[in-house]
């Protein structure tokens, strides 16, 4: 594997953004995600009005590739119905078990999809799915 | 002129380019112990005590042997104090179990501990005390002043002989001298210590020692608790079973004298055939020397330098500036702006294996303000152009991450 499928521009891009970092004025929900081997730890804050996540950021530290991910969820599930988002989680972890192709989920994921090279490192998986489970815990306690 | 030791160990040969910098984590594996294994396994495999055939005669006799062989290594007075476990924190935990059920330990007496202790030498005594309502106070330094918190209150004092963490290695015969003008008992994690300086348990007056094989050249899933045998002899077993005792009643169990009392069930026999190996191999090379700790030395003086001459780069001493700087062959630093597990990653790509994380030490990287470090260590297979090759590498790391070099 060549390491620019993973450190490549827009992923490298994400991982600095700052845009999505909170702290949200105002939130309905703050999902606490932790990975205790390599020490990502964010923290998801969800402003869910009606059905519909208002707003969106996190707070914590972490790798590259869980700053990314995260950014990168952040950005996709702003303004969605949880119905909507659901759909987003489930099929990021589909793609990164390999169970969908890049180009099925391509739609729904946007630039996310590049995440999914992450599968030639295996031990850096954890990384890039931390924000979408403390996501998807979030989405399961509202159902 | 520095011997190849590549030619000893085989995973050279199906990976020329591994430049391992990890064996604080685990060392590499020489033939000699693969192959003492192996043999072992094939052709000398019974089970030890109680067979009344050759086989399992002659399986005994190379188990005790090596027992004799870890206590002669060690400087035991004799093999009863060598127990076999499945590593260091199997040890201490061993230990923790037995302790829990001694009178002697009394609440609201302290448990001394470092911060510089990895989990395996920390949270055992953190639980005792829970358990015990006993006092967990910290040594931050080994100054004199902090040295007293060593007082008549404290019970026990659980160290580590080289910090797995940063290197650091405290002034393990001071606090062994402290801590017994008090009356309380040493407990040395020696994990990383012995896989680089010999020990003698009996010169250093320490009550108990733990050590893993796989850290020296041997594999994984052995250890050493060593203790004193006026303690071995008067704790109670912290494990039931079979090859402990001597009788068993419907109702009653009396148990089998040292070293028995502490290895119940069928050990784990090929990996003390594996660690005896392992201490012939460090016999008969120069590692423990003092040609051997020195190459050691001058590799991290080595490291510590060309690390040093990177801008963008920390290396981590805690308590250097007060003089209490003697470190052992790993040493930790950190990447402006790049997490440790980026650089670990990246660095993997020119096969090059260092460590990234906690370390196991968590308490301490609070203390530093760190989420994680890399880490590099080293071993008798490596030189300095191990570090060359790293230090090469670590250049492009930032560029790769979108900052300038």
């Amino acid at each position: 594997m060549s390491l620019d499928m993973i450190y490549n521009d827009l992923i490298i891009e994400h991982s600095r953004n700052t845009s999505n970092r909170g702290p949200l004025p105002k939130k309905t929900h703050v999902e606490h995600g932790h990975n205790p081997n390599c020490g990502d730890d964010i923290e998801l804050e969800l402003n869910i009005d009606n059905g519909i996540i208002k707003e969106a950021a996190f707070v914590g530290s972490g790798c590259a590739i869980s700053m990314a991910s995260t950014s990168m969820m952040i950005d996709l599930i702003k303004g969605n119905t949880i119905e909507e988002a659901k759909k987003k989680v489930d099929a990021f972890l589909e793609l990164i078990k390999n169970e969908k192709t890049q180009e099925e989920v391509e739609q729904l994921l946007e630039d996310a999809t590049l995440l999914s090279n992450i599968q030639h490192m295996p031990a850096r998986v954890k990384c890039a799915v931390l924000a979408w489970h403390t996501l998807k815990n979030v989405i399961d306690t509202l159902d | 002129m520095h011997k190849n030791y590549h030619q000893d160990f085989p995973v050279f040969e199906k990976n020329p380019e591994l430049i391992y910098l990890d064996s604080a984590a685990s060392s590499l594996r020489p033939y000699t112990v693969v192959k003492a294994m192996k043999n072992y396994g094939a052709y000398s495999h019974a089970n030890i005590h109680r067979g009344a055939y050759a086989l399992s005669y002659e399986a005994t006799q190379k188990y005790e042997a090596i027992r004799k062989q870890v206590a002669t290594w060690i400087g035991a007075k004799m093999p009863e104090e060598v127990i076999f476990t499945q590593g260091t924190t199997d040890s201490i935990n061993h230990l923790v179990r037995s302790f829990e059920s001694e009178s002697h330990f009394e609440a609201g007496k302290k448990i001394v501990l470092s911060i510089f202790e990895h989990h395996s030498n920390l949270v055992p005594w953190q639980q005792l005390a829970k358990k015990k309502n006993m006092r967990l106070e910290y040594l931050y330094d080994f100054s004199e002043q902090a040295l007293d918190i060593i007082d008549d209150q404290t019970q026990i004092v659980a160290i580590t002989l080289m910090s797995n963490a940063v290197g650091l290695m405290p002034p393990i015969s001071k606090i062994i001298k402290k801590a017994h003008a008090v009356g309380a008992l040493v407990v040395g994690d020696a994990a990383q210590y012995m896989a680089h300086y010999p020990v003698n348990v009996d010169a250093l007056d320490i009550d108990f020692l733990a050590f893993s094989g796989h850290k020296l050249y041997g594999p994984t899933g052995i250890g050493v608790l060593y203790g004193k045998h006026q303690w071995l002899t008067r704790l109670a077993p912290p494990r039931f079973g079979g090859d402990m005792i001597e009788y068993v009643a419907e109702q009653e169990t009396t148990f089998a004298p040292l070293p028995n009392k502490f290895e119940a069930g069928t050990p784990n026999i090929d990996g003390v055939i594996g660690l005896g190996s392992a201490i012939e191999y460090i016999l008969s090379n120069k590692t423990h020397t003092s040609e051997g700790i020195e190459h050691m030395q001058q590799l991290r003086q080595y490291a510590f330098t060309e690390l040093g001459k990177l801008d963008f780069i920390q290396c981590i001493e805690p308590l250097k500036e007060t003089g209490e700087s003697a470190y052992g062959p790993i040493i930790s630093f950190v990447v402006k702006d790049v997490h440790p597990h980026d650089v670990a990653s990246i660095l993997d790509q020119s096969h090059i294996a260092i460590r990234a994380g906690h370390h196991c030490a968590q308490p301490l990287m609070k203390r530093l303000n760190l989420s994680g470090t890399c880490r590099i260590s080293f071993s008798i297979y490596n030189t300095t152009n191990d570090i060359d090759a790293l230090i090469v590498a670590l250049k492009s790391v930032r560029r790769w991450l979108g900052y300038e070099s």
